[in-house]
């Protein structure tokens, strides 16, 4: 059966919400992400205003800074963002029951079977953009098509405050002219090699053909084409595993050493297992990013242990463990640590009850009061041998 | 100056692994990442730590002099594996501080690490001390040690309590779901009841270094560590602090179901529905009834199972869902052909029993939270 998956995107969200808020940013190039006179920080991101001086999302602020030095640059405020993504879902929740939120400010929506509600494709689009309009006068990019890969190539199409519709006899023409580093897994480098065997476009690809395809790029040619012909089954909803909770810290030096990275990990910890618990969920992985200053290369490390759980102790253990295994612990410019696998736990305890577990509730009670971690286990403020 | 020594390479491997299982590859003490060794009088000693458990071996050689080592363990167990002949010669130059090794024609040198920064090795001389048959304490490890938490921020989980009195010992493991405790009848000959929890890890080591044999074991016990000692081979571990939970409290007194199955039958059967468990639970549905056992799993993704075995109930029907290693884990270590296993209730604890002569065995599993 044919599907209606609906992807929606909102337009420049963080910055969209400050100029909402503070009508002086209105018309002015607007960067999230960090204080303009701050050493490190990515820009998060930006207003359509700030993007025509170049500025983009993932660009680190000293260079946004050089390319518009007149914008105004403003420190992420994630609660507002947080409660206006909430209200957002919230409005999805009134069109079907099955959402998947992909971040903050992107979801997708299987409208399957609802149709009859709607005269067309369009009229639910519009329909969805104005009800988000309505609640939150913040504007939204609407794709709606026939999958994922398709709805969000849609909702991208044309932002912002964008509804294109691609319906199962468009697709030829909504992808041909599409670079191919526009989908879903085709990352700048993979783009570069692409082009240099001359596949730049997805009718590149589509008129060399399977067979050859194939031949030349094995097992990744064929999931290529594939996306070239606007094929992806991926269900809405359903999360692939995937889902994880993570925090990291990017120094405004960088930093060396195994125990300074231990102690930042210690700090992040708090952070991560306060998130965990408040899912009401159970982790099974966890892992340790750390990105060096020299040209950004990062590395993952991550161990899956053999029982779940949601405490602080066990994911600082697997951490700590993690970074002991690296070999190289030096001009680290970013840390990272999070969790995955996560489940609900069905399993009963024999020795203990929800009672026990009151000393973290309370700890995190105080957190979450005081929006930040005023209380520290001692690890993350001393020396740790 | 050079110092030397001559060992035999049937001697050294074993010793060399069995002080292995203590070095910690990935120390952030270089030093412990290696292995101690000393010699005089015709003896080398071999030692290995990573600060909570401690193996000293010995091994007999040949020796002119004596001397001191930390070779890096990566490459000493490996050297004398690959040596060609079965007399290998060890030649410590202390000006380079390096260690040559000769066998045949092959002649391996290696950087050696200072043994002055080796942790000493120290043998508990207070303490309570008693001695155990060698096949009873292992015993005891196997059947209990793995019930214990492998990781968690309650320390105390991831040890065996073990309680030494004069009517037995008593070790029991728990990670808080499912729990084995076994009592061995033994006369030990202690002043006054000594207990103490003991680092599942380090049974585990010292489980696949005992035998079968009816050998003893020396075990001597203070407030902070244990002590092993068979022949000339010593393990020494860190106790765990804390309390040990009161697991008596958690065992059922009653219980509203109780069948007798085949053991093989019912660990197949698991071991079917096993395949279909959902990988974020592993649970295994069981549902008693009258005269058999339906065993049932299900993964979304995947497919489903239903069997079928026989058994003879007595009480009420019931369903459970359970974690399906918690029962193969022990099913495979029972040795009775029929067995029973007694359910508390739904949200219940579920136990299994042996009992013989010279010991008694007892295991807990908690099941699922399930709705009605």
């Amino acid at each position: 059966m044919e599907r209606t998956i609906v992807h929606v995107d909102m337009d420049a969200f963080y910055a969209a919400v400050e100029q909402r808020d503070n009508p002086e940013l209105r018309g002015k190039p607007v960067i999230v992400g960090a204080p303009k006179d701050a050493k490190r920080g990515v820009v998060a991101t930006c207003s359509y205003e700030a993007r025509k001086y170049g500025v983009r999302s993932a660009m680190p602020i000293s260079e946004a800074v050089r390319l518009c030095p007149d914008g105004v640059y403003l420190v992420p405020d994630m609660r507002r963002y947080v409660a206006v993504s909430r209200q957002i879902h919230k409005i999805f929740e009134e069109f079907t029951p099955v959402v998947e939120p992909v971040s903050i400010d992107e979801a997708f929506l299987d409208m399957t079977g609802c149709m009859h509600r709607y005269s067309d494709e369009t009229d639910l689009g519009m329909r969805i953009k104005k009800r988000i309009a309505e609640e939150t006068s913040l504007t939204a990019s609407v794709g709606v098509s026939v999958n994922k890969l398709l709805a969000k190539l849609a909702s991208d199409a044309k932002k912002p405050d964008g509804l294109v519709v691609v319906k199962s006899h468009q697709i030829d023409n909504f992808l041909f002219p599409m670079p191919l580093r526009r989908l879903y897994g085709v990352g700048k480098k993979t783009a570069d090699a692409l082009e240099r065997k001359g596949l730049r476009l997805v009718s590149d690809v589509r008129r060399r053909g399977l067979e050859a395809v194939e031949r030349d790029l094995g097992e990744f040619g064929r999931h290529l084409y594939r996306l070239c012909c606007g094929q992806d089954d991926r269900p809405v909803g359903v999360q692939s595993g995937a889902k994880s909770i993570s925090r990291e810290i990017t120094f405004q030096t960088d930093i060396s050493g195994l125990q300074t990275v231990l102690v930042n990990v210690a700090k992040l910890i708090p952070y991560v297992g306060q998130q965990l618990r408040r899912t009401g969920m159970r982790a099974r992985t966890v892992t340790v990013k750390i990105r060096y200053s020299k040209g950004f290369a990062t590395i993952t490390r991550s161990t899956t242990l053999p029982e779940s759980f949601d405490d602080d102790d066990t994911i600082y253990d697997a951490a700590r463990q993690l970074v002991q295994g690296v070999d190289r612990l030096n001009a680290i410019r970013l840390v990272g640590v999070g969790v995955s696998g996560l489940r609900e736990e069905k399993q009963a305890s024999l020795l203990y009850n929800k009672e026990d577990r009151e000393l973290t509730r309370v700890l995190d009670d105080i957190n979450l009061k005081y929006g930040k971690q005023v209380v520290f286990r001692g690890r993350s403020l001393e020396r740790l041998d | 100056m050079d110092m030397h020594f001559n060992a035999s390479a049937n001697d050294l491997i074993p010793a060399l692994q069995l002080v292995s299982r203590a070095v910690s590859p990935k120390s952030t003490m270089q030093v412990l990442t290696g292995i101690f060794m000393s010699w005089e009088n015709n003896t080398l000693q071999l030692v290995a730590t990573d600060l909570e458990l401690g193996i000293e071996a010995f091994v007999d050689i040949q020796s002119d002099s004596s001397g001191k080592a930390v070779v890096p363990e990566k490459y000493i167990t490996e050297i004398v594996r690959r040596a060609p002949t079965e007399n290998v010669e060890f030649s410590f130059d202390s000006e380079s501080k390096s260690m040559n090794i000769v066998s045949g024609n092959a002649s391996f040198t290696i950087k050696t690490l200072d043994p002055s920064d080796f942790p000493l090795f120290h043998r508990l001389e207070k303490g309570e001390s008693f001695s155990i048959n060698e096949s009873v304490l292992k015993k005891l490890i196997r059947y209990t040690s793995f019930a214990a938490a492998t990781s968690d921020s309650r320390r105390f989980l991831t040890g065996c309590y073990a309680t030494f009195n004069n009517e037995g010992i008593t070790f029991v493991g728990t990670n808080a779901y499912r729990l084995a405790r076994m009592t061995a009848k033994t006369n030990i000959e202690v002043d006054h009841e000594v207990s103490a929890i003991i680092p599942a890890k380090t049974l585990n080591h010292l489980e696949r270094f005992l035998e079968d044999s009816e050998d003893t074991v020396v075990v001597t016990v203070d407030d902070r560590q244990v002590m092993f000692q068979k022949g000339n081979t010593t393990f020494v571990s860190r106790l765990i602090d804390g309390s040990y939970p009161d697991y008596k409290r958690i065992i059922p007194s009653s219980f509203e179901t109780e069948i007798v199955v085949e053991r093989d039958a019912l660990f197949h059967s698991i071991e079917r529905a096993a395949l279909f468990v959902g990988d974020d639970s592993s649970g295994v549905r069981m549902e008693i009834v009258d005269g058999s056992v339906e065993v049932s799993s299900r993964s979304t993704e995947v497919g489903s199972l239903s069997d079928r075995i026989p058994a003879e109930k007595s009480g009420e029907d019931l369903r459970v869902v359970l974690r399906w290693e918690y029962l193969t884990d022990v099913l495979r270590l029972l040795k009775d052909e029929s067995i029973g296993i007694k359910f508390a209730g739904k949200v219940k604890p579920i136990c299994l029993q042996e009992q013989a002569d010279e010991y008694d065995y007892l295991y807990l599993i908690m099941p699922f939270n399930t709705e009605s």
